[in-house]
């Protein structure tokens, strides 16, 4: 009888988990005392989890506002560091501890000068909104009717304010985690990724590091896609941020638990949907998934190659992870107002070519939105072409890459790919950068089997490096979050440019088309030389 | 003129404002448009006393603009920035113009934004709209000029000659000169800095052991601080609460610590011997101070005022600059040595070396990365600050001396060439080769004049990409703009060696959240139409405000202007060589009294073609009589013109004389009386 004792059994994992998130938020050495810990969330939010009622108090007089804590949260203005963040050269103030007691005081930009705080002085501030000296502070200051006890905490953050440190930052490394397979197919692409990362890592190192501190991998190898695993490595290896994570199974869940738990996440390799992580402020991928993959080809369908109302199918395989891509399908053909998309799902590993196509030409359809694998494209090719009937069939590159390079033309004519990136993006001087780095590590032969890997691996540690560099000394992961949200057309030299900003997370939105049937732009530089190719801008 | 095509044309490109605004002027579509209640009316807005009326407020777009205007009680007081409050207007005084910008639904407000405004007299306007002001205000039209034009910056110019010019990059004064004002020193200045405010300008007076303060809404040096020795670099912490001065005197070198609210010297530190540069650490807390002689690099805690550590150098250190990102002082030395001083443990962190010869260094304004300009090699490295490295080695033009930034742009300055070298910022740190461009800023090589100030003789001017740039040796300050092959315009420094160039913002700016203010100088009593612009979103307003005459003028004020001149020296002529000696009376317009006791009489004589012009304060005698006399070294014409500011009245409002200046074996030398 075990079902009576699962709430106990939930009820433990939830305080173990619990546990692991406070053991994750201090970092040795950094430690904050309930009390600071407590003044930190009166900080942050304008209020205490356990129930600490504060308001806020703006203008005077009949103008008199009153305002909840949380509205009017110290940190909201002044920064999680407290060095305030001015605008356009006026308030707020630094209020970091070593700023207001500064010794000869504070002279504000009108003039008015008043001696330095003290303890008592900042916390009288704090309620009566009167400088020391006496005058009163900027009218956008609120005045705050607070407890003891919360004042009292409050006040002992301020002290700490700009301190405390994110995890995995010391005063001479800041530690990079990565997730790699442990086992199996994938094992390999991970050790390609953790060659990459850590020659890079140690070429940083060697030319002095960034802004006084070393870079340090720790490897997680993932045998339990568990996101409970994945939390429990994070609490005890505590990165800074992940780099590269190859976790081909339980993509989502990892991403998600990393990200809940404000771990910056640079340039995972996936496949999955990136739509379901559009909400996640914390993950940045050089890519677009399959569904935006699927859209551009949609979109150049219509746009380039006029199909009127092209009668639609979707040929896969059963499984969730192609879910957000048929809901891409199906939303972007009724926004085209195209005919209702037909979906054709087969078993995983056992697609029928000509039952299906029996069934799609009977409906007259003239697209195919195919997303089986190779082997099973082919199928699907060749069958077509002797039963006599020629759609449009769109794919995916990432799925079904060898594809193009061995099918006759006759039966690849109509098929169209989607690529996130090509050859022609690869300098030379980055491809010689590549095979020097990983000279004497990666075998040739798994460098060239995985080189979708090692190029991944190597612009992320770029954009991360960069990032970090511009961030300075000063870092915390929002401070690189920040600069990576500032990231303009960068050049990785392997990668299209790479661009993200506040709203967005896919460095570079965008797919190439390429495909026989396309009037070729550029057909020279290709090694697909028959090819055409079609660079479909999805920022737009 | 072509130079002033050049700047109107600059204008013209200006803003993407001006374009609309243009079409808006032609083709005013909706009815609001037409309707807007254009001309200023009476009783002015935000006048003390005057309940506020719907003149002092437009909501448009969703944002709210509140206007007031008041004086600022100052014409002759020394800290004339700190005037508040209903004060009220007066002509002559200066006058403090507020805008508040909230949101029209929250309230809150509306930051940061760039407002044009211009103040002109309300009387010929001729019932032009609004719109139609804005529009012809930003065409830049020579016959339709604001009175007070509060978009603009001045240059100034540190000259050879105990002056600095005070330049208007867009008008000449009524069209003959650029020169706006001239600000006389006691001594030759050396170098200079200006408040984080733009109110007031701190320049070094070596010869006098002085800092000038200079009033910046007035352009008059307003106090000396005296410091004793030698000093040169002048450097305001960042907080703004010292400025640091290098004392250079051999006996007692090391730094001079003035306490900018009262102007008084807290503290004189010994550090050591020899050329001292001055860096902060980005909190204000640290400073580190040089010593050329002694090899050394002294570490100040600023709250202590008290040196706490000397750090051994390279030989000669040249340079220190401050990496707010990397949190590190680095110090440049002329052997060639680099070392990085840590801004936490003030500690030695980081030692590289280049080759010797090294002049100068600079951080750009991010931080990241130094430039070092090496004179033996015609050479600057550039220094990544995220680890220390050099990362670029750049050949420039002969014997770099200063390095200048924009947002895009490292500008190198030469001794050898008057080109200067651009290395985009933008390209750092890649490994592509750098895009380099030169531009010739004069003829002739800055060097061939010994006459280098410490202060900066490339400055950006803080409008869109453009720099100005000082040539000794060509007497000429140029106007660069980016994207251009060449200077966009000069100025004439007439006849003056220009030492060192800046810039002094004079336009509207915020000074607490959503509040935008400027200052200006109220020209005369009457009523004023303030026209108001702001590009995003695309509000245009004219507000108005009047002021009332001033009680010491207001028996004088008549249509034609306030007073009248009489010349009272019958002579016209001069032996060149000598001073021409002029007496002249002023008195009220109406009633004829005289005017007894101004103190700010000028008086500009200029020779045709305007090269050369003189300045000058007349002496005031009894019964209304000035006297002055002018120079006349040069056989020629002379024109000589008199202004009043405290009355409103500018050079071209009263009768101007001429004289002529006969050389002396002229025949006619005696003679030729008018």
């Amino acid at each position: 009888m075990r079902q009576p004792s699962a709430p106990l059994v939930r009820g433990g994992r939830l305080l173990c988990l619990a546990a692991l998130v406070l053991l994750a938020l201090q970092a040795p050495g950094d430690e904050l005392s309930p009390s600071e810990a407590r003044g930190r969330e009166i900080y942050l939010d304008g209020a205490a989890a356990d129930g600490a009622s504060i308001r806020a108090l703006l203008g005077a007089g009949e103008m008199e506002v009153e305002l909840p804590g949380a509205a009017a949260a110290c940190g909201g203005c002044h920064g999680h560091d407290g060095t305030g963040r001015p605008e356009s050269g006026v308030l707020p103030f630094n209020i970091t501890w070593s700023f207001l007691t500064r010794s000869y005081g504070h002279l504000h930009p009108d003039g008015h000068h008043h001696p330095p705080f003290d303890e008592d002085l900042l916390r009288s501030f704090l309620r009566d909104g009167l400088y020391p000296g006496g005058r009163a502070a900027d009218p956008w200051m609120p005045r705050y009717e607070i407890s003891e006890r919360d004042l009292t905490d409050l006040v002992a953050y301020m002290k700490r304010v700009g301190e405390v440190r994110d995890p995995g930052l010391s005063e001479t490394v800041i530690r990079l985690g990565t997730l790699v397979p442990a086992t199996g197919e994938a094992a390999q692409v991970g050790t390609v990724i953790r060659d990459v990362l850590e020659a890079r890592f140690a070429e940083v190192n060697h030319e002095g590091g960034i802004h006084g501190r070393r870079l340090e991998l720790v490897v997680h190898e993932v045998s339990d896609p568990d996101p409970k695993a994945v939390e429990a490595w994070l609490a005890a290896a505590r990165p800074f941020a992940v780099v590269s994570p190859f976790t081909p199974h339980g993509d989502l869940e990892i991403h998600a638990a990393l990200s809940a738990r404000g771990v910056p996440v640079l340039g995972p390799l996936t496949l999955h949907s990136l739509r379901s992580f559009s909400l996640n402020r914390n993950v940045f991928y050089l890519y677009p998934g399959l569904p935006e993959q699927l859209e551009a080809l949609m979109e150049f369908t219509d746009r380039r190659l006029r199909l009127s109302a092209p009668r639609t199918a979707v040929v896969h395989p059963e499984m969730d992870a192609v879910d957000d891509a048929l809901g891409a399908v199906r939303d972007t053909a009724r926004e085209r107002g195209w005919p209702e998309v037909r979906f054709e799902p087969f078993p995983v590993g056992g697609f029928e070519a000509p039952s299906v196509i029996g069934a799609l030409k009977e409906a007259a359809i003239d697209l195919v939105v195919f997303l089986g694998i190779e082997e099973e494209l082919r199928r699907l090719l060749e069958n077509s072409y002797s039963a006599g009937w020629r759609p449009y069939v769109l794919a995916a590159g990432s799925l079904s890459g060898g594809i193009l390079a061995d099918t006759p033309p006759a039966l690849s004519e109509r098929l169209l790919l989607a690529y996130p990136t090509l050859p022609r993006d690869r300098r030379p001087r980055e491809l010689r950068e590549v095979s020097r780095l990983l000279t004497g590590r990666t075998g040739d032969e798994p460098a060239r089997a995985h080189l979708q890997a090692v190029i991944s691996a190597y612009s992320t540690t770029t954009l991360l490096v960069e990032a970090l560099r511009k961030a300075g000394r000063d870092l915390g992961r929002r401070e690189l979050v920040s600069e990576l949200e500032r990231l303009y057309r960068f050049e990785t030299g392997l990668t299209p440019q790479i661009t993200f900003t506040a709203n967005r997370r896919v460095g570079a939105l965008g797919v190439y088309v390429v495909g026989p049937g396309i009037p070729g732009n550029d057909r020279r530089t290709d090694s697909l030389a028959r090819l055409g190719v079609a660079w479909v801008d999805m920022e737009q | 003129m072509v130079q002033k095509m050049a700047w109107t044309l600059r204008y013209l490109a200006l803003t993407l404002v001006l374009f609309i605004v243009g079409l808006v002027v032609s083709f005013p579509t909706r009815a609001e448009d037409l309707s807007q209640k254009e001309t200023p009316g009476e009783g002015g807005a935000g006048n003390p006393g005057e309940p506020e009326g719907a003149d002092n407020m437009v909501t448009r777009k969703g944002v709210r603009v509140e206007f007031s205007v008041s004086g600022t009680g100052t014409t002759a007081s020394s800290d004339g920035w700190k005037g508040k409050g209903d004060i009220p207007l007066r002509e002559g005084e200066l006058a403090e113009i507020r805008f508040r910008i909230t949101d029209e639904v929250s309230g809150q407000p509306v930051s940061p934004l760039e407002p044009a405004v211009w103040v002109r007299r309300a009387g010929g306007l001729d019932g032009l709209s609004c719109r139609e002001q804005i529009g012809r205000y930003l065409q830049g039209l020579l016959s339709f000029q604001a009175d007070v034009d509060l978009n603009k910056y001045f240059l100034l110019i540190l000259n050879d000659d105990s002056t600095i010019s005070v330049v208007d990059p867009l008008m000449g004064v009524s069209g003959v000169t650029q020169l706006y004002a001239m600000i006389v020193l006691e001594g030759r200045g050396e170098g200079w800095e200006r408040s984080g405010d733009d109110k007031r300008l701190f320049v070094t007076l070596p010869e006098l052991g002085e800092v000038a303060v200079v009033d910046l809404d007035r352009f008059e040096v307003v106090a000396e601080v005296e410091t004793g020795g030698r000093p040169r670099t002048v450097v305001l912490q960042p907080d703004g609460r010292y400025l640091w001065v290098a004392d250079e005197a051999p006996e007692r070198g090391g730094v001079s610590v003035i306490d900018t609210r009262f102007l008084t010297v807290a503290a004189h530190i010994r550090t050591g011997r020899g050329a001292h540069r001055i860096a902060f650490s980005d909190d204000s807390l640290t400073a580190f101070v040089t010593n050329g002689d002694d090899d050394s690099l002294s570490v100040i805690d600023v709250q202590k005022l008290e040196k706490v550590a000397d750090l051994p150098t390279g030989r000669r250190p040249v340079a220190v600059g401050f990496s707010g990102l990397r949190q590190m002082a680095y110090v440049a030395s002329e052997d060639g040595a680099l070392l990085g001083v840590d801004a936490a443990t003030r500690r030695i962190a980081i030692r590289r070396t280049t080759s010797p010869g090294v002049r100068a260094f600079r951080f750009e304004p991010g931080g990241r990365w130094g430039f070092i300009a090496n004179e033996a090699e015609d050479r600057v490295d550039v220094l990544d600050a995220s680890n220390g490295t050099l990362v670029h080695r750049i050949a420039v033009g002969d014997r770099p001396h200063q390095i200048a930034f924009t947002d895009t742009y490292a500008y190198v300055r030469h001794l050898g060439t008057a080109e200067v070298t651009l290395i985009p910022l933008s390209q750092l740190g890649q490994k592509a080769e750098l895009g380099l461009q030169t531009v010739s800023f004069g003829s002739r090589p800055p060097g061939e004049v010994p006459l280098s100030a410490v202060a900066d003789a490339v400055s950006p001017t803080g409008e869109w990409t453009a720099v100005v740039a000082s040539n000794p040796a060509d007497r000429m300050v140029y106007y660069y703009m980016e994207g251009m092959i060449a200077p966009m315009g000069s100025y004439s420094t007439y006849g003056r060696v220009p030492r060192a160039v800046g810039v002094v913002d004079r336009s509207v700016r915020e000074t607490e959240k959503g509040v935008y203010t400027a200052r200006f100088r109220v020209p005369e009593s009457g009523d004023y139409s303030v026209a108001f612009l702001l590009d995003s979103p695309l509000v245009d307003h004219c507000f108005s405000f009047h002021v009332a005459p001033d009680s010491r003028t207001t028996d004088l004020a008549g249509d034609d202007g306030p007073l009248q001149i009489e010349f009272l020296t019958p002579e016209r002529t001069v032996v060149a060589g000598e001073a021409f000696r002029l007496r002249f009376a002023l008195s009220g317009l109406r009633g004829g009294q005289p005017l007894s006791g101004l103190t700010d009489v000028h008086v500009l004589a200029t020779r045709p073609p305007g090269v050369w012009q003189h300045r000058q304060r007349a002496v005031a005698l009894d019964g209304g009589r000035y006297e002055v006399s002018v120079p006349a070294d040069a056989a020629g014409a002379y024109y000589v013109s008199v202004a009043v500011p405290s009355l409103g009245v500018g050079f071209t409002e009263l009768p101007f004389l001429t004289f002529q200046a006969l050389r002396p074996e002229s025949p006619d030398a005696e003679g030729d009386r008018r």
